[in-house]
Parts: C-alpha cells; structure tokens; sequence
C-alpha cells in the first residue's frame, strides 16, 4: 500500500496541488490535464478497485463531484464537464486505487475521447436484455439470508473484502448463455 | 421500456444505441438536466447504483471492465436533455479507447488553477439581505438619476 502513488499523496509523501480535502476523500489537480482544471478526485483509503468501495463512500465521492465540477463551472467559465471513471485495465484503468476523473470542458477544445460511438441495435434484442438485467438483478436482491445476515454483521469485518457469495457464477432462471450471445 | 433498476430518485435503463453490450444509463427521475441541478441526495444515488450496477454487469455479462461517465453539458457530449450517468462495460477488443495523451502542465498553470478552485468552492451563492441592499442602492442611483432630469431645463 505504501507504494501506491495516491496513498503517498493522500499521506503528503509526494506533493500535489489539492483543491478538496475532508475525511473521505481528496481532490488533486492532474499534472497532466486534459483540460485547464483536470482534477483527480480519490477516496482517502486504499480501493484498488471500484466494486470494493463501500456505498457510503461512493454516495459521499457524488456529492463531492458535484460540488467540483459546479466550482469548475464557476471559477474557469467552462460550458460542461465530464465525469470519468476507469474500471479495470481494459477501460483504461492506470493505477492501483480508485479515482474519478473531473474535466472542465470548453467549446472547440479539441477533446474527442469522451465522444461515444453508438451502435444500432433491433429493439427487440434491447428489449430482451433489459428483462434479463432486471430479472438477474431482481433475484440477487432477494439472495439467500445469509447474506442478509452477512451485511448486518458488516461492521465487524472488513466491508471492502468481496463476498464469496458474489464471487460464485450467478445461477438458475437467469440463462448466461443467451446474454452473452446477445448483439 | 421498463427500468432495470428503481430507486427513491433515479432510475437506470439500457441505451437505445449502445456503445457496448449492456451500455446502461442511470438518471434522476425528476427532470434535471446539468449535474448542479440534482439535489445531494440525486448526486449520491447516481454514484452508487452505477457503480452497484457496473460489479453486476461484470457478474452477468462477464465484462472485463467498465468506464462510468457523464457527459454534463453540449460540449461534453451531452446528448439528451436529461442528465446521466453512463456505464459501459468493457470487454476485450471492444474497438473502444478510452485513454489519451496529455502533456504536463506548467508549476504556475497548476497554480493558477489551483486558486480558481478553491476560491470557487468558497464562493458562496449571494445572502437575500445582501441581494436587498443591493436593490435599494439601485433604487437610489435610479432616484438620482431622475432627480437629476427633473433638474434639466
């Protein structure tokens, strides 16, 4: 943990430009910005990735986005900005710690990478995704009470630990298989 | 279409021209269209369904990652208006890239920035006394301009 970058900053190990700070989170400025007033906003404990931050934390990291991007609006006159978070290598995730992007954004300033490409899809096949989501969903909230058990005893474990319960392949009335062949 | 997922405030639903397979957009259910105009409580809920429901598409869709992202306003890809906050899940050679380049800044443009912000965190919005102040010493430079054209020949 003492070599993840963030943590030095968090610690005041490697110097940074804050703009945020309170008990769960800070907010530093990018030394490489996209934009004028890129800031890197990042939980003050270890998440290496997104799935172990606890819901508290991320509900606070929300309001505290808002709040900067509202100062960023106001303080650079930017017409927009974009919020962004990578989960995972493959999304573009470069550091082991969670963080969340905050870009001022300014008419013709060039920035393409947040433009997304969309695809035509039959309706039908939308359709049928989103009654698989939500039956998926819909049973995983009604999973086993242990886990119910599980979440009212949080407290006395680490709340970041993944569950072995989620760790296990969903299964039964959802079919996986259709899903994944689906588009 | 049916939500997904409904909470007290938002709501997510599929996209209709997905970037990726199980593209999902989460957004409030009252009207709001730039992310200042959601209420604490609509920012908090946005952040963590999304990303309840970005572990879940790693579950179901066997995702090997995602990107969360809102495009708040025209110029940053805002194509609706209603504000929301995107997942999109991320597989192996996608086609998607989601990386950029960028230069480090100057000591004094982090500087210069870094002053702007805080002092736009400070700033408050204005107190109604103030704002009443305000309107009479208004009202009085109005009143000496017309006591002023009365004064004409």
């Amino acid at each position: 943990m003492n070599e993840c970058i963030f943590c030095q900053i968090i610690e005041g190990k490697i110097p940074s430009k804050k703009v945020y700070e309170d008990d769960i989170c800070i907010a530093i400025l990018d030394i490489r910005p996209l934009n004028k007033g890129h800031m890197l906003l990042i939980p003050k404990e270890h998440y290496q990735i997104a799935p172990q931050v606890p819901k508290p934390v991320m509900q606070h990291m929300g309001i505290v986005c808002k709040k900067l991007s509202k100062a960023s609006l106001r303080g650079f006159k930017a017409q927009g900005t974009n919020i962004f978070m990578a989960n995972g290598a493959i999304a573009g995730q470069q550091m082991p710690h969670v963080v969340v992007h905050i870009i001022p954004r300014f008419e013709n300033d060039k920035v393409e990478v947040f433009n997304l490409s969309r695809n035509k899809v039959e309706q039908s096949q939308i359709e049928q995704m989103s009654t698989l989501l939500k039956e998926y969903i819909e049973k995983k909230s009604q999973m086993p009470e242990q886990e119910v058990a599980m979440q009212q005893t949080q407290s006395q474990q680490p709340e970041h630990q993944p569950q072995p319960q989620e760790q296990q392949k969903p299964s039964g009335g959802v079919d996986l298989d259709s899903i994944s062949n689906l588009f | 279409m049916q939500p997904i997922i409904q909470t007290k405030n938002v709501l997510a639903i599929l996209d209709q021209a997905p970037t990726t397979k199980g593209h999902v957009r989460i957004t409030p259910i009252e009207e709001t269209i730039i992310f200042e105009q959601a209420t604490d409580e609509v920012a908090a809920e946005l952040f963590s369904v999304a990303n309840e429901l970005s572990s879940t598409l790693f579950e179901i869709l066997q995702a090997k990652g995602s990107n969360l992202l809102i495009q708040n306003g025209q110029c940053a890809g805002q194509d609706e208006n209603q504000l929301s906050l995107q997942v999109i899940p991320r597989f192996e050679e996608d086609g998607l890239n989601m990386v950029w380049q960028s230069e480090p800044a100057s000591e004094e443009d982090l500087l210069e920035s870094q002053k702007i912000i805080q002092e736009a965190l400070l700033a408050k919005p204005k107190d109604p006394k103030e704002i009443e102040v305000e309107q009479e010493e208004q009202k009085n430079k109005d009143k000496w301009i017309k006591d002023a054209l009365f004064r004409l020949p």
